[in-house]
């Protein structure tokens, strides 16, 4: 019985596919540059549907001693077949204007930054702020992202989990040389400690934290590297409107993203590394000056989280991974109306020596700059 | 941001390794349970999944005893265990955490083919891919029930 439900289940899904490739095949709508996108996508879907054949064809299908493992095995397809439908193919079903600019505008950024792989499929209908899906080459945007530059440097970091998503391997390779001991080190002190067990128990904790954190913390380097102090700018922003993460996840907690106050750290690091010292210490100051005001304080075990010698070795580790995938840095771009990552950076700029005319200022340079993405590129 | 650049990341890597590891296991239950597709499986096939195994099982065994000498860095340095993974087996055989050691490595010596694979050997084959089930399963969650 277990058997034939799950046969069905495994042909329905499998029919599934078929119905999604249909739809894909019939995307006229799309503008041509969009097309290889929509080719990706029907690759992987029918690679997905040629495994379920494969599985549906096996002579030992629905086997007891094998059924639990091929259920399993045809739970990986009905997943991927998801993360497809629901994301990218859902966003070209529905593809619009405002998310061609936005693609343009990551298309424009990518060739500026000299990045190396495709550019990444946006939605500029996010419902969680910036997001990405690296599986599918597919970055998130808010609705209004394309009348607004403060908060553009966010997508930037969103371009560094996807990647994130090719170098990890080596990267996080590399992370534990550096970081295992620092773990290793802190437990054999706490056998010294009142309570050994539960700090042992903290440690082992903040090790599985940090295969998280060093992904979150790569792709604040990595925006770093490419925007400068714009990204340390749109950093303190995104904490003023959310302040709650500041010290948080500390020692014993755990989270996906790291502390916010962490995040400071190492895109401060990062900017120091790179000479941009002067910046660095504006932003220090402004951080300064604004938690001296929020009511939230680091434990006193919150320095074993974030260690500052880590975070400057894992900056220094992210920011070789940039000049090593010969990523344009934000100090060699030129100062040009076209150029985003100037304009980043010009932008805050702006809001630091006028905030009250910064709409204005904004709502110009955005207006031209929907022009220009056009203009730059004919196809649209 | 949003967590989901992190977690479609845990997601992808957990379901690339659930994949290998479940597919070498069934290669290896085919062959010990003599079915119809048994025959199918080439030396290759065979190959491919024994050394899958064996390389996560060793991993595993170091991992938990961190304190013998490892191998040779390059062997198998692709291959990394999503802690979350390795802490969901950790916490099942924490209590008798040696004696998994010690079953691992026979599990180890089975899918090498230096002693022939049993009923209970298997059991262990099963629980790691069910594990791994189990987590790459709820971070997929995760991706869409906030």
């Amino acid at each position: 019985m277990p058997a034939e439900f799950f046969s069905g289940q495994a042909r329905l899904l499998y029919a599934r596919c078929h119905t999604l490739l249909k739809r894909l095949n019939s995307f006229n709508h799309l503008p041509d540059e969009l097309q290889p996108y929509a080719q990706d996508l029907g690759r992987m879907v029918s690679k997905i549907a040629t495994g379920l054949q494969k599985l549906l064809d096996d002579p030992d299908f629905g086997a007891a001693p094998l059924l639990l493992n091929q259920f399993d095995d045809y739970k990986r397809f009905a997943e991927l077949v998801d993360i497809i439908e629901w994301h990218p193919l859902s966003l070209l079903d529905h593809y619009n204007e405002r998310d061609h600019h936005s693609y343009r505008f990551a298309k424009l950024f990518c060739e500026q930054i000299q990045y190396p792989y495709d550019p990444p499929l946006v939605n500029a209908h996010s419902n969680v702020y910036y997001s990405s899906l690296a599986a599918v080459n597919m970055v998130s945007v808010p609705l209004s992202d394309d009348k607004h530059l403060l908060s553009t440097p966010d997508f930037v970091h969103e371009l560094g989990h996807i990647v994130f998503a090719h170098v990890w391997k080596e990267f996080i390779q590399q992370f534990m040389e550096y970081f295992q001991p620092y773990i290793e080190d802190g437990k054999a002190k706490a056998a010294n400690r009142a309570s050994p067990r539960v700090y042992q128990d903290h440690f082992d904790m903040l090790e599985t934290a940090w295969d998280r954190y060093v992904q979150e913390f790569f792709c604040d380097v990595f925006a770093t590297y490419l925007v400068g102090p714009a990204y340390g700018w749109s950093h303190l922003r995104l904490v003023l409107s959310t302040q709650d993460e500041l010290y948080h996840p500390t020692f014993g907690e755990r989270g996906t993203h790291p502390a916010d106050e962490s995040r400071t750290r190492i895109i401060l690091a990062s900017l120091d590394e790179m000479g941009a010292d002067t910046e660095a210490g504006r932003i220090r100051e402004k951080w300064a000056a604004l938690t001296s005001i929020f009511v939230d304080k680091p434990d006193g075990e919150y320095a074993l989280c974030y260690p500052d010698d880590i975070l400057l070795k894992l900056s220094r580790q992210s920011l070789r991974v940039c000049r090593e995938l010969d990523l344009v840095a934000f100090f060699d771009q030129p100062k040009d109306d076209n150029n985003l990552p100037s304009l980043m950076q010009e932008a805050w700029e702006q809001f630091h020596r006028d905030p009250d005319s910064y709409p204005q200022w904004e709502a110009a340079k955005t207006e031209a700059l929907k022009s220009s993405i056009g203009y730059l590129s004919p196809t649209c | 941001m949003s967590e989901t650049g992190i977690i479609s990341q845990e997601y992808q890597n957990m379901a690339d390794l659930f994949r290998d590891i479940n597919r070498s296991v069934i290669v290896m239950k085919k062959l010990h349970f003599n079915l119809a597709g048994a025959s199918q499986i080439t030396d290759e096939e065979l190959a491919g999944a024994r050394g899958m195994l064996a390389s996560v099982l060793r991993r595993l065994v170091e991992t938990f005893q961190p304190h013998l000498p490892t191998q040779a860095a390059d062997d198998d340095d692709a291959l990394q265990l999503p802690p979350f993974f390795v802490k969901r087996l950790h916490e099942l055989h924490s209590a008798e955490i040696q004696w998994y050691v010690d079953d691992l490595r026979e599990v180890m010596r089975a899918v090498e083919g230096e002693r022939p694979l049993t009923g209970d050997l298997i059991a262990h084959l099963d629980e790691l891919c069910g594990q791994l089930d189990a987590e790459t399963t709820a971070i997929h969650r995760r991706l869409w029930r906030k």
